[in-house]
Formats: C-alpha cells, sequence, structure tokens
C-alpha cells in the first residue's frame, strides 16, 4: 500500500479504494486537522464520540453554505436540532422499534428465499441486486405501505443522489444528484396520490393522517418518504454484499458463522466495524468551541471520520483484522453514528442483514466469487455495483 | 389477572423489548404478568396492581423518553397515595452521556415520594459497555425474585 503526502486526497482513485492508512496518519499525526477555512477534521474515536454528542454540534448549516441538492430534505430530521428533530422522528421511530422489526424482516426472509430460487444450476447470481437490495428494497416498501416496482431504477437514482455527498463534489456529481432527486420526488408524489385514493395501514399512511392532525407538513411528508424510501436498500445491501464477499474471501468465516450461531450477532457487528457504508458527516457547532487547545469558531464545519474512529488502535487493538471476540466495550463502533441523530434504521439494518445470511446459512456450504465484484466507492459512501457470486 | 405488571416507558422501543424479556422470565417461574406501555397506564390503576416492575430509557441528556413523560407529569399533578404498593425499577442507559439513567431515578423518586416502596435495587444497563439488554434485564429480574423469596421465608 503506497500513500501520498495529502492528508485527506478525496478524489485520488487509491484513497478511494483504500482510506485506511491516510486516515491512521491523520489520527495519529493530525488528530485535530483543519482542511481548510472553515472545515476542522475529527478522526479520533474518543473526540468523536464526546463531541458528536455535544449540544453545540448542529444540523443547521451556516450561511456561508451554498445551496446544494440535499436541501430537499430541508423539511426532515436530516436538518432538524432538537427539540423540532425529538418530535418529529417520534413520528417514524415507533415503526422500527425491535418488536417491530421482528415483524418486518419476514418480508426479508421471505424475498430472499425467492431470490435463492433463481440461483442458476451450477450456483450463480449476481449476488448484489438479486439477494442484498432487492430483499431490502421490499421490505422497506412493504413498512411504507407503497408499490415494489422500478428497483433498478430507484437503485440507480438514490446512487446518483449521494454521489454528490463528497467534499470533492465535481458539477457533473451535482447534476447528476439533481436528476436523481427529480426521480425519487416525482416516484414519492406519485405514491402519496395513489395513497390517497386507496389508504392502507402503513407508514406512508400513519404520516398522512399526521398530516391532517397538523402534526406533519405535506412536505414533511413527502421529504420522509423520499428519505425512507431512498435508503431502505443502499446501506443495509452494501453491508451484506460486504460481509458476502468476506465469506467468499475467507471461507473459513463463513463456516464459523454456518456452524455457530451464537457468534453470529458479534461476526456482524464486527464486519460492520470493518467496512461502515458511510465514511463521514459534518455538523456545525453553534458556539465557540476548544478541541485539543484549538479554538473552532461558531458557524465552521466539523468533519466527523466514522470509518477512522471504527479503526482507532487506541480502542480496537490490531484494528485492521477481523476478530468478533473483541471485548464488549471494545466492539462499540461507531458505523451507525452516535447521539440524537444517530441511524435511525440500525436496528432495521442489523436485523436484515442476519436473516438473510442465516437463510443464506441454512442452504448453502460454501460461497465463491464468479467475477471480481464492481463497487462505486467515493470517499463518503461506498456502494457495489455487482457482486457476482457462485452458492455451493 | 396479573400478579405483575410490568410498565414500560421508550424512545425507540429497546425499554419495551426488555420489559418483555422481563415478563418472559417471571411468566417462567409461573407469576403472571402483563406488559402494558407507560402511555397506555393511568395512575388511578395503581393501587390496583399486586406489584409494579417500571422500565425506561432516559432520552438525550437525562431527559424522559416520550411514553415516559406524560405518565410521570400525571403522577407529580395528581399525587396519588401509593403507600401500599411496591415496585421495582430497570432503568435503561448511556454512561457516555452526563446524568446516566437519569429517568429511572426521576420516577423512582416520585414513585418513593407518593408512598410506594421500592423492592431490591434499581437494575440498570449501561448500552456503552456493548452488553446485551435481554441478559442484563434477565439477570436482574432474577436477584429480586430470589431475594424477595428468601425475604418471604426469613
Amino acid at each position: 500500500m503506497n500513500i501520498t503526502h495529502d492528508i485527506l486526497p478525496w478524489s485520488h482513485p487509491d484513497f478511494r479504494r483504500n482510506p485506511y492508512p491516510w486516515y491512521a496518519r491523520l489520527q495519529r499525526d493530525y488528530p485535530l486537522y483543519q482542511e481548510n477555512e472553515h472545515t476542522y477534521i475529527i478522526s479520533r474515536y474518543e473526540d468523536y464520540i464526546k463531541y458528536v454528542k455535544h449540544p453545540a454540534m448542529s444540523m443547521v448549516e451556516p450561511d456561508w453554505v451554498k445551496p446544494h441538492n440535499w436541501h430537499v430534505f430541508l423539511d426532515t430530521i436530516l436538518f432538524y436540532d432538537p427539540p423540532k428533530h425529538t418530535t418529529t422522528r417520534r413520528h417514524t421511530n415507533k415503526w422500527f422499534t425491535p418488536k417491530l422489526v421482528a415483524e418486518w424482516v419476514k418480508h426479508t426472509i421471505s424475498v430472499t428465499e425467492e431470490a435463492l430460487n433463481q440461483i442458476e444450476p451450477d450456483g450463480y447470481i449476481e449476488a448484489h441486486h438479486n439477494i442484498c437490495v432487492v430483499p431490502t428494497h421490499i421490505t422497506m416498501c412493504r413498512v411504507l405501505g407503497v408499490i415494489e416496482d422500478e428497483i433498478e431504477l430507484a437503485t440507480l437514482n438514490s446512487l446518483k443522489i449521494v454521489g454528490m455527498q463528497t467534499p470533492a463534489a465535481t458539477q457533473a456529481d451535482k447534476d447528476r444528484a439533481r436528476d436523481g432527486f427529480e426521480w425519487l420526488f416525482a416516484k414519492c408524489e406519485a405514491m402519496i396520490n395513489e395513497k390517497r385514493a386507496n389508504p392502507g395501514n402503513g407508514l406512508l399512511d400513519a404520516m398522512l393522517t399526521l398530516e391532517v392532525s397538523g402534526d406533519m407538513t405535506y412536505n414533511e411528508v413527502l421529504q420522509t418518504l423520499v428519505l425512507f424510501y431512498f435508503s431502505g436498500a443502499p446501506n443495509p445491501a452494501y453491508l451484506l454484499a460486504s460481509i458476502l464477499e468476506h465469506f467468499a474471501r475467507e471461507p473459513h468465516l463463513f463456516e464459523l458463522y454456518r456452524d455457530n450461531p451464537e457468534v453470529r450477532q458479534a461476526m456482524i457487528n464486527e464486519f460492520i466495524r470493518l467496512n461502515p457504508p458511510e465514511q463521514s458527516f459534518t455538523r456545525y457547532p453553534t458556539e465557540d468551541i476548544e478541541i485539543r487547545g484549538v479554538t473552532i469558531p461558531a458557524g465552521s464545519c466539523i468533519r466527523f471520520m466514522t470509518a477512522a474512529a471504527n479503526r482507532d488502535e487506541t480502542v480496537f487493538k490490531r484494528p485492521n483484522q477481523f476478530d468478533h471476540t473483541r471485548p464488549q466495550e471494545a466492539s462499540q463502533h461507531v458505523s451507525f453514528g452516535v447521539g440524537v441523530h444517530a441511524c435511525a434504521g440500525q436496528v432495521i439494518s442489523r436485523a436484515e442483514v442476519q436473516a438473510s445470511l442465516d437463510v443464506i446459512a441454512q442452504r448453502f456450504k460454501r460461497i465463491e466469487l464468479a467475477e471480481e465484484p464492481v463497487t462505486m466507492n467515493d470517499d463518503r459512501i461506498r456502494n457495489y455495483i455487482t457482486l457476482p457470486l457462485i452458492f455451493k | 389477572m396479573f400478579d405483575v405488571l410490568v410498565a414500560y416507558g421508550t424512545e425507540s422501543g429497546n425499554a419495551e423489548m426488555a420489559a418483555d424479556d422481563i415478563a418472559a422470565n417471571l411468566d417462567a417461574r409461573g407469576i403472571k404478568t402483563d406488559v402494558k406501555s407507560l402511555e397506555n397506564l393511568s395512575v388511578t390503576e395503581l393501587s390496583k396492581i399486586p406489584h409494579l416492575v417500571i422500565v425506561t430509557s432516559t432520552y438525550g441528556e437525562g431527559e424522559l423518553p416520550e411514553t415516559t413523560a406524560p405518565f410521570y407529569a400525571e403522577l407529580d399533578s395528581n399525587a396519588p397515595n401509593l403507600s401500599g404498593i411496591t415496585f421495582s425499577a430497570f432503568g435503561l442507559g448511556d454512561s457516555t452521556y452526563n446524568n446516566f439513567n437519569n429517568a429511572i431515578n426521576i420516577v423512582s423518586r416520585k414513585l418513593i415520594e407518593l408512598g410506594a416502596t421500592q423492592l431490591g435495587e434499581t437494575g440498570m444497563h449501561d448500552a456503552a459497555m456493548g452488553k446485551s439488554l435481554t441478559l442484563a434485564a434477565t439477570t436482574w429480574i432474577d436477584t429480586i425474585t430470589s431475594n424477595s423469596v428468601n425475604g418471604h421465608k426469613s
């Protein structure tokens, strides 16, 4: 592995392929790194835990941040601070409790079983779309109570919108994101119109009831629908695909999983530590804040490096190694973030991944790569395009 | 009729899961339970409950979660006489926050102030330690149950 002098060469192909050697140096030599006039980078685990939770860390962007495509979500939990964030998040939280999630993953299991039935006689299947995306996407559609068609287009357009979240976004990335949002919003507006004509009992119906009672605005309903609709598949699908790739490259790990149900949760947790789909996120402190002797002015941007914190060697010994037997206090990775904005889909993602792997482990003895997988990893988000596998 | 009511207050459903685990553990001992969300429990019902197990998480910087807050507000404003009522308490928290497990302490203090008697120590799960919530809840209820059985014998 070869690295460059640049601290964070966001768009460098080697960095996008494997940023971890750069992260390790950042963490060691530049624990609080000022990247430019406005932006500071936090990468150590200890700082991450402490400052993500700091009450001054706002989601609200200061005036110097130029308008951008993700502002289509201004009326969602993505851009709200407490107490408004709390009130809004509670509308959807109650649909993703551990108890309800146990019901939702029954859909993941049945759709995964259907997908496995399509495996060709020699064991071949393109696993990313068929096994990772389709079951998780359909699960979310059924939670929402919306139509399950056009999964390929939903996936394509979701990739377009997340592609502009890199700090090195080009105009082409932004244009693609605009197109992606146009498709997703048109799709979701049609779902709302359909719902009004034919009500059901999904999460979208619950939100439309909240609209009638004045507890949500139309924009909140639409934007929240788009947010949940597009995020049902990509991150859980990435986790699942990354685990299947591990299983194909390191067959002993699949054997370990298959033969030892009691270690499955710990193994999944360790895979999620090593392969977070989202590498970083930003916050904007509303007051001056001193971190490691540096005063960061109110209204700056602080980027929290999730993926770097997950491999902080002061917490995770030999951090690049898979080790599902790490002591519990040293297995608390931050792939789902921490604090009030921690991933709302954490419970369902873990449950979907385990449900799917359990079905696979029940049916197959061995997983092999049919071809090298194709990924679309940038420095902010990681995705598979294809993962051709042979199941035996 | 049940012997124990397990009532939970939750933000994201984890306290509900702990309440279900506690109830299952008691049921397995032949103790009849009912599980109820605090938002569906009126303080006027409390006097009819043989024993109350109260489970709540803590939200944000030591605040009461969504379904605990209205129950606490009702206790506070109605101030019912709870003498003769016994309860046990289990909290869910995260020690990387200030005011760790504040909500269960707030609710327990209020119940005691109104005359209720707490049986056993308050159980606490710490999400920051990565230990299983189910294991923590069932270990706690094991201790409470065996202590109270021994208590009856002596």
